[in-house]
């Protein structure tokens, strides 16, 4: 089964997809595995602090009271203020303002502060590439809309797409290993490549859109084009004093029955239109909640609507659970972790294919390698840091990737610097789980922290195994 | 799903004869699982699900149709790295302004106009234009590089903009 494809236009897209895929290779590279890791995010969150409390069920007036309390005392008031509901996903319970934020305990009084430097870090590489957020939002959505030209581009350029769709040719010739690989990775999830490069480019272009379509039809108002989609805040007077918490949650139960409340947000707290919305997940949808609200005494007042609203306003709620592949627990999260990998690997062997094409190699082959290995390293050794001395700091990810050039320069040969560069990957997933340790004793091997790093020493001793096995190539 | 994929593996890889009944029975089998999963989760987790574990259940063929070689030895000449001449560079940068800034912009612009013109609720239309924005984006982006005269697409990308904009400021 082969497409009818004339040869110019197989030709001109080939040319276009090589273009394309050159141009974005290694952000694209960086945002992809950054995105797969960031699928667990809530899991990382989890196991970057494995001493905070874990429960499910709480207390709301015990909530109610330590949240008021703490309101302006211990806890800073800004515009904005949440209580983090314990979920099945995650069951801690947080209070935060705009800034910080500090988990409480089991019996709902204020504990220790949050501090889940590695994980931001990550999901600020995914989002911004470590960028002013403003233009590297921007940036990574360009990503996203060229992804969907690279897919387009490269479904014209390749013909016989169907007829080759079971191949897979290992070893033997270079480049028609990294050619099989690409093309069948990449074409069986097509449509989840789609998907995520129109989900992601809407987390950037959402607001250079915003601006367009205010000025151009809303008269500059950009609120009045917020509220018709997210809904509009109750105009509301002289509602000074504490929360009434308890007695929202206390409703819950009836007016969104089988609904999970995920967190609260406070509106002008501390002023006399304070109020509150508690929003929750409904199971079955992939909105991602709806928002009840309530006066600040905790009358409920009304809903924003997502789950019964125009489809507009429900596709556009849905982005976030699309994207990231929050919904029906683990089995999804796994699959879009597969299937991330799989856009991660179509991106390295993409420019793989371009190297091997060339018939020669120089500095650029080079500089793939430590891009390629360098930032995976990076990324571990940040969390090494985390660990260690409190500052996983973006620059750790960036000069991982200089330094891997070294002994790529030094050995100026793709198949040693790999083999060199997977065996410091190994060794330092290995280390990580060691400092981890040492920092906060045996509860590293308890719940999802356990997990995650038997999974990070299994993955390290799988490396270096693999190595090992391999006809290590000798030094230079 | 994973039978869908298995008689498409067999069809195509000619292991199931007549291929053609084959093929349309996977394509029918894939379609069924994923009309279940609809029935049994929804419509929105029906249809998400058929897109994760279509791949899962073809690459499992594919692992397993794998066919590993003997390594052969490529003779790779080292060069060093230069520059490429000026009249390369220009174009290069030419053709990234116009497929990145000017096609997001033009993209940006023609969508909101097309959005308008559809018989929608304007958050339907706000969902279009947050949708359809990466896809042209993309698809104006392939043009831009692929053809072989980029001012035809450089020219009717920049004449598009100007004319949404006016359109929508006007």
């Amino acid at each position: 089964m082969a497409l009818k494809l004339s040869s110019s236009l197989v030709r001109q897209s080939l040319s276009s997809h090589s273009w394309l895929g050159l141009m974005v290779g290694a952000l694209m590279y960086a945002v992809c595995l950054s995105g797969t890791l960031a699928v667990f995010f809530p899991e990382f969150e989890r196991w970057e602090q494995p001493y905070a409390d874990e429960f499910r069920d709480y207390d709301p007036v015990a909530l109610e009271q330590t949240f008021n309390q703490a309101m302006g005392n211990e806890v800073a008031v800004t515009p904005h203020m949440y209580l983090v509901l314990p979920t099945e996903e995650v069951p801690r319970a947080r209070i935060a303002n705009e800034n910080e934020s500090w988990f409480l305990t089991p019996g709902g009084q204020l504990g220790e502060k949050e501090n889940n430097a590695w994980t931001e870090m990550l999901l600020d590489l995914h989002l911004y590439l470590h960028l002013p957020h403003s233009w590297g939002m921007i940036l990574v959505s360009a990503l996203g809309a060229i992804l969907f030209g690279l897919v387009i581009s490269g479904v014209f350029a390749h013909p016989r797409m169907f007829r080759d769709a079971f191949n897979l040719r290992l070893k033997g010739q270079r480049l028609l290993e990294q050619v099989d690989l690409h093309n069948r990775l990449s074409v069986w999830a097509l449509p989840f490549h789609i998907m995520i490069g129109i989900t992601g480019a809407y987390f950037g272009l959402a607001l250079p859109i915003l601006a367009v379509v205010s000025s151009a039809m809303y008269d500059g108002d950009r609120d009045a084009v917020i509220e018709s989609v997210f809904g509009s805040e109750p105009v509301l007077e002289q509602q000074a004093g504490e929360f009434g918490i308890a007695r929202a949650l206390e409703q819950m139960p009836a007016l969104a029955p089988g609904a999970e409340p995920l967190f609260i947000t406070f509106h002008d707290a501390g002023e006399d239109s304070q109020q509150f919305g508690i929003s929750a997940a409904h199971p079955g949808r992939l909105i991602y909640s709806e928002n009840y609200l309530f006066d600040a005494s905790g009358t409920f007042l009304r809903t924003d609507g997502f789950l019964d609203s125009e489809v507009g306003r429900q596709v556009v709620y849905s982005i976030y659970r699309l994207h990231f592949g929050h919904f029906f627990g683990l089995p999804v999260k796994i699959g879009y972790f597969l299937l991330g990998l799989a856009l991660t690997v179509v991106s390295v062997t993409g420019i793989n294919i371009w190297l091997a094409r060339r018939k020669h190699r120089d500095r650029i082959n080079d500089t793939w390698v430590a891009i390629v290995w360098g930032l995976p390293i990076g990324l571990v050794l940040a969390a090494i840091s985390r660990f260690g001395w409190d500052a996983p700091t973006a620059g750790i990810v960036w000069g991982s990737i200089l330094a891997a050039c070294i002994p790529t320069f030094w050995l100026a040969d793709e198949k040693r610097a790999r083999c060199w560069l997977l065996n410091v990957l190994g060794a330092t997933c290995i280390a990580l789980v060691l400092v981890q340790f040492a920092r906060y004793g045996s509860i590293v091997a308890l719940g999802v922290a356990g997990v995650v790093n038997v999974l990070f020493i299994a993955f390290g001793v799988a490396l270096l195994a693999f190595n090992l096995r391999r006809k290590q190539p000798a030094l230079p | 799903m994973a039978t869908g994929a298995g008689l498409l593996f067999g069809s195509w890889r000619k292991r199931l004869s007549p291929g053609w009944a084959w093929n349309t029975a996977g394509w029918l089998t894939i379609a069924g699982s994923c009309w279940s999963w609809a029935a049994a989760m929804g419509v929105e987790y029906g249809l998400v699900m058929t897109t994760l574990v279509l791949p899962l259940a073809a690459w499992f063929f594919v692992v397993t149709n794998r066919r590993v070689r003997e390594p052969k030895a490529e003779r790779i000449q080292p060069a060093s790295l230069g520059l490429p001449p000026l009249r390369s560079l220009l174009r290069h940068l030419g053709l990234f302004f116009l497929s990145v800034p000017l096609a997001g912009i033009a993209s940006i612009l023609g969508t909101l106009v097309l959005a308008g013109w559809l018989p929608w609720h304007e958050t339907a239309q706000l969902a279009f234009v947050i949708l359809f924005v990466p896809v042209a984006w993309g698809l104006l982006a392939w043009w831009v590089t692929a053809d072989r005269r980029a001012w035809r697409p450089g020219l009717t990308i920049a004449v598009l903009a100007l004319a949404a904009g006016i359109a929508l400021y006007a």
